[in-house]
């Protein structure tokens, strides 16, 4: 994750060749919440993800909500 | 609301025989990055179809790229040789692939797995250095952030 806009962070992680030496490819990352995810152990790390996923969730609908669907699979992601 | 772990849980109790791959086996391993499927490797046997049926019996599982939303259904004329299922249940999305790039086919994706004692019972996950090679021969923009996490991890390992 960039300190940027997560567009930013995304076109940027893209343009990151993850063959490339670890001091470059590593710019702009957070790696703190790597390192608070390997503090959790691995069922936790699942059950941190349902979570997180239901937030997400969450905000996607309320921005549906606030601005319409723009993205056609979220029309049709719903149960 | 989604539940991945629900779905594990489902397939272990019915016993299908799978491997977990993907952004789930990523975060399994230390990924920080929410995702927001199952994926998992098998072998696609009339019986253990039969038993994925089992396992999603009630979720309202469909095949989500077909535009009607069929649903999955293991009926005597389920096509045969079959690679890849992609499905859309009431706990979220699962994705049953037969082979996975970078590393083969179910068997050696099972031979390059561990098992590990969850909650919900054992579950074999795609082991570090073979999701490693998994997420690098797909090559995709949406990937390069978790490999370089899991690169990271190996390094942590190490």
């Amino acid at each position: 994750m960039s300190n940027g806009t997560p567009n930013r962070a995304f076109e940027e992680a893209a343009s990151i060749d993850p063959g490339t030496p670890a001091s470059i490819a590593d710019r702009d990352i957070d790696f703190s919440l790597l390192e608070d995810s390997l503090r959790l152990t691995p069922w936790q790390r699942l059950v941190e993800n349902d979570r997180a996923l239901g937030l997400v969730r969450m905000l996607e609908k309320a921005g549906t909500r606030t601005h319409g669907a723009t993205d056609p699979d979220s029309r049709t992601a719903e149960p | 609301m989604e539940q991945l772990t629900q779905i594990l849980e489902r397939l272990n109790r019915e016993r299908v025989e799978f491997v977990l791959v993907g952004g789930l086996a990523g975060v399994f391993h230390g990924v920080p990055l929410v995702t927001r499927d199952v994926d998992v490797c098998l072998p696609f046997t009339e019986q253990n179809l039969f038993r994925l049926e089992r396992a999603l019996d009630g979720l309202n599982p469909v095949h989500r790229q077909t535009p009607q939303r069929l649903a999955f259904k293991v009926a005597d004329d389920f096509p045969r040789g079959l690679k890849n299922l992609y499905l859309r249940t009431d706990l979220g999305v699962l994705d049953c692939l037969g082979e996975i790039s970078g590393v083969g086919d179910y068997l050696a994706v099972r031979g390059r797995s561990e098992p590990a004692e969850l909650p919900v019972g054992t579950v074999h996950i795609l082991s570090l250095s073979a999701l490693i090679d998994a997420k690098a021969a797909l090559d995709r923009t949406q990937d390069k952030l978790a490999l370089i996490h899991l690169r990271r991890i190996q390094q942590a390992r190490s």
